[in-house]
């Protein structure tokens, strides 16, 4: 099977009213073959067929001539075919409006045709021009591998080894060598059209990652087989689709000590900070900074020595990062080192798309952090959805059958103040209510016994915004947040210095907090109820909620000052 | 103190001369009986000093009327707390000016 | 220009509707442990005719003082509405320009760069509670607090007054309180003609999600089904501008990838647009 290549540019020429630069175009079928509604009132007598094709750069929209329609019937021309056009006319030409139905006749065989059976889905970084279809699974074929083995065990010559950043639509011959990552479930559907499996696996080598779908007889011929972590040989002949979904900065590998490259947005700057070196008692300038991309991922990167006090960049910089040190302290985190290095605003289109995407959707959007509040080691707390109380009512929240988690900046307007805090087992981890006996506190659960309990907060707080007002329930770590000493020394007060008790509660409200909840259906004496729990609670940082706002208004109604 | 002081920035001066408008902004130069602040838009300003009008922190909020040469006699002031973020606030600047009926 | 601070020790202050007892609701100075009582969480102000008002659907609305005093109180008994919606406890972000101090009641005057309003607070100066208020003059306090009129008077009867130690605070109210006033206008222009078929069980191609993200999955896919065709796909921003529901961007993203995932949905000229996998194509 040689390789095809697409006329790119043709479309454009199309479109621009200079076909004749392209007699005998090479398109490609990117979408499904329609048959033409009959209109009643026309004389259309034929079945006319029409798709969409694609140069490799721009699409447009295509009618076969009514002679090609045998060949469309018996599939011989079908999706994905790639067609010579010998002979075509081209009506109505209007530059960039994808509306205007071009109408191109099809007369003669087509020279190239890719047997239907032998492709793989894939899904990989969408190179910067290319406008693919993601195919929806074949129901009649099997597509997907075709020939995966372990390494190294082979037979043969040894392929030619494909880097996966460079695996393209264009070579419909590959072979990749690399680690399988993450294997799904498999996933079966049904609808009128037929039914069918599939699943998804994950590759990684060094140059990138790569995601390979697998349908029907490749469910059978390799799901079983397939074992993570294990290297594998990957072929395929042919490449379709770019659906981007995966970045570099989203680590999915327990790669501790691995170096990246990363390119992101700098979506914040910390302050210059000092520390001193365990190792060498050294002082040690440092700067975080926050970078994210498209992928909807931020990681925390830690700038050093120099670049942490050079750093002047403002704006939120897209920075191309070499050779960063993939950390796991609090979460997972990236660090440079010293030979690492940093360039702002690299004049490469992915650095233009990712700076157009920031301006457009991406800075007033909501990241997953892969920073943990909780010490590293633990799973990292992902960011959730802002709502505002009228949001959390309309849209339901905690109704569902799983638990909702968002984000909400509001203001404490009433602390329910009977019963704020219960005593508690003192011993690590127990937390469990504690009975009181003979002057003692017997826990249960410990089966022991305390001269004094823990008290842990649990209490109900009414907060407040600019849409409406809701009851959320905290906990400890919440209440202490809100109250703004323990539980023990609310209670101490509580007993001893009653007036001391009123002026800390007096104070505690009306302050505002951005929360994090949990949403969740409760059932208590056959009423079914949302509760609502703060799962955190931290004052409002003014200049980050400052940024989003203005963002917030600048996006419904531009801000201009004349 | 009923009528409105619009929140400007230096390169909103222009617009409002002969008005009494509020501006904030960091401290650049003392100059004796004035002070140049570099205002949320990073451009400067001269503000002209007063005995209710004087500049004690790095960060102040200036109420004052503008005059024809673009310095602000200044008739009173407010320190700001040491992190005042100026980029921040010249987003309500803008913001402000762009939704007047809300401010002035 | 602006007034040297007065320190009025009359009793001159305004009989305030004879209330003595202390604010609900509001964690009223000295008044103990009377944070307004009542399962449910008692939350009202100190008059009876307030407690009829529909706790349920109060807020608290950030503003600016002029959008205060341009409160139309022809009529002067509540509700008030701010660009018609009903308002009543309010934040403002202002300096203390005059404070005025009598036995049960202070009374300040704030500004805030777009006016100037009388708030009251209930203040005990008997009470040790008094003594650890802290509103300095000639500097910038928070205050929250329900709008009043009394005697074709607006005011503000405080809940809280609180200084302002991060002035970045000031930024952010005052973007608050834009975003407040174009918040119901953001809401309708989101909710367009949503053109999506909430009647998806017609559609018996239509996927099949169990648990909480099924909701927005569902919507996606019938709103790519139904949406106007065209040659390029569904583009994402539309998907959320029309849906009808206030959804984000990576939200839907997120339920598109299922969606692709399992074959229903895929991308057409680029990965921001979509077709269902039986959808139809520009009619003619």
């Amino acid at each position: 099977m040689s390789n095809f290549q697409l006329s790119e540019g043709a479309i454009h020429a199309f479109e621009t009213n200079n076909s004749a630069q392209f007699p005998t175009p090479i398109l490609q079928i990117v979408t499904q073959i329609k048959e033409i509604p009959s209109n009643n009132n026309s004389a259309q007598k034929q079945t006319r067929y029409r798709c969409v094709v694609s140069d490799g750069s721009g699409i447009i929209n295509v009618f076969f001539a009514t002679q090609l329609n045998p060949l469309i019937e018996s599939s011989q021309i079908d999706r994905f075919s790639v067609l010579k056009i010998n002979q075509y006319q081209n009506q109505n030409q209007k530059p960039s409006n994808f509306n205007a139905p071009s109408n191109m006749n099809n007369q003669q065989q087509p020279v190239q045709q890719l047997p239907k059976n032998d492709y793989a889905s894939v899904q990989k970084q969408k190179p910067p021009q290319a406008q693919f279809n993601n195919p929806p699974p074949k129901y009649n074929s099997g597509g997907g591998f075709t020939n995966v083995s372990s390494a190294p065990v082979h037979s043969g010559p040894a392929p030619t080894i494909f880097q996966i950043k460079n695996v393209n639509p264009y070579q419909n011959k590959w072979t990749i060598k690399a680690r399988l990552t993450q294997k799904s479930d498999i996933k079966t559907w049904s609808n009128q059209r037929g039914t069918g499996r599939l699943f998804n696996a994950n590759f990684i080598d060094e140059s990138g990652e790569i995601r390979v779908t697998g349908f029907n007889d490749q469910v059978d011929q390799f799901y079983a087989m397939l074992e993570v972590g294990k290297v594998y040989y990957l072929s395929s002949a042919r490449v379709n689709l770019a659906n981007s979904k995966f970045n570099k900065t989203k680590n999915e590998y327990d790669a501790k000590d691995d170096f990246v490259d990363v390119l992101g947005v700098v979506t914040e700057v910390s302050d210059l900070t000092e520390i001193r070196t365990k190792a060498t008692n050294k002082v040690l300038s440092k700067r975080d900074l926050t970078i994210a991309d498209d992928s909807m991922y931020s990681i925390r990167l830690t700038l050093w020595g120099a670049d942490a006090e050079n750093f002047g960049y403002s704006d939120n910089p897209v920075i191309a990062f070499q050779s960063v040190k993939v950390g796991d302290y609090g979460g997972r985190t990236l660090s440079m080192m010293f030979n690492s290095s940093m360039l702002a605003n690299p004049d490469i289109p992915e650095a233009f798309r990712l700076r157009s995407w920031y301006d457009s959707t991406g800075k007033s959007a909501s990241f997953n952090s892969f920073a943990s509040m909780a010490p590293s080691g633990t799973t990292s707390q992902v960011e959730t959805a802002v709502k505002n109380i009228d949001e959390i009512k309309e849209e339901a929240l905690g109704m569902g059958d799983k638990p909702d988690y968002y984000t909400l900046n509001a203001t404490v307007v009433y602390i329910r103040n009977e019963n704020m805090t219960y005593p508690a087992c003192p011993s690590e981890n127990c937390n469990k209510k504690v009975i009181q006996e003979d002057g003692q506190w017997r826990c249960e659960n410990c089966q022991r016994t305390y001269p004094n309990p823990d008290y842990r907060y649990i209490f109900s707080v009414n907060v407040s915004d600019h849409t409406g007002n809701m009851w959320v329930q905290c906990f400890n770590d919440t209440g202490k947040e809100i109250v703004g000493i323990s539980a023990n020394e609310l209670m101490d007060f509580f007993e001893n210095d009653k007036e001391k008790f009123d002026s800390i509660l007096l104070k505690a409200n009306f302050n505002k907090f951005q929360f994090r909840c949990r949403a969740k259906n409760e059932t208590y004496n056959d009423n079914t109820r949302v509760k609502h729990v703060a799962v955190s609670a931290h004052p409002i940082n003014f200049v980050t909620e400052s940024k989003k706002l203005y963002n917030l208004i600048d996006g419904f109604k531009k801000i201009s000052v004349q | 103190m009923e009528k409105p002081t619009p929140r400007i920035n230096s390169s909103l001066l222009p617009k409002y001369v002969d008005t009494t408008v509020r501006i904030v902004g960091k401290v650049q130069e003392h100059r004796g009986t004035s002070v140049i602040l570099q205002a949320s838009d990073k451009k400067p300003v001269t503000v002209e000093l007063s005995p209710d009008c004087q500049i004690a922190s790095e960060y102040v909020e200036i109420i004052g009327k503008v005059q024809n040469d673009l310095k602000v006699s200044g008739y009173s002031s407010i320190p700001l707390s040491e992190n005042f973020d100026l980029d921040a606030y010249n987003g309500l600047v803008l913001a402000s000016n762009s939704n007047p009926t809300i401010f002035t | 220009m602006y007034n040297q601070p007065g320190q009025n020790q009359g009793y001159n202050y305004n009989a305030y509707g004879g209330h003595q007892q202390s604010m609900q609701g509001g964690m009223a100075y000295g008044a103990g442990d009377n944070y307004g009582s009542g399962s449910g969480g008692g939350f009202t102000a100190s008059s009876q005719e307030d407690k009829k008002e529909s706790f349920s659907q109060q807020t608290l609305r950030p503003a600016s003082i002029k959008q205060l005093l341009e409160i139309n109180t022809d009529n002067p008994e509540p509700p008030y509405t701010i660009n018609g919606e009903e308002i009543k406890q309010v934040t403002v972000v202002a300096v203390v320009r005059d404070i005025n101090v009598q036995t049960t009641m202070t009374q300040y005057t704030v500004e805030d760069g777009t006016g100037a309003i009388e708030v009251k607070m209930w203040i005990d100066q008997n009470s040790p509670a008094a003594s650890e208020l802290n509103v300095p003059l000639l500097s910038y306090v928070k205050i929250t607090g329900d709008f009043r009129v009394y005697s074709d008077k607006k005011h503000i009867l405080a809940h809280s007054i609180k200084p302002v130690t991060d002035h970045n605070e000031l930024t952010y109210h005052g973007l608050d309180v834009i975003y407040a006033s174009l918040y119901k206008d953001m809401k309708n222009s989101r909710s367009g003609e949503g053109s999506y078929s909430a009647h998806s069980a017609a559609n018996t191609a239509a996927p099949q999600y169990k648990g909480n993200e099924s909701d927005n999955i569902r919507r996606v896919y019938d709103y790519i089904s139904n949406a106007p065709n065209s040659l390029e796909g569904v583009f994402i921003n539309d998907i959320q501008k029309n849906i009808g529901i206030t959804i984000s961007l990576e939200q839907i993203r997120s339920a598109v990838n299922l969606l692709i995932d399992d074959g229903f949905v895929y991308t057409v000229m680029d990965e921001d647009h979509f077709f269902t996998t039986n959808a139809g194509y520009p009619s003619y």
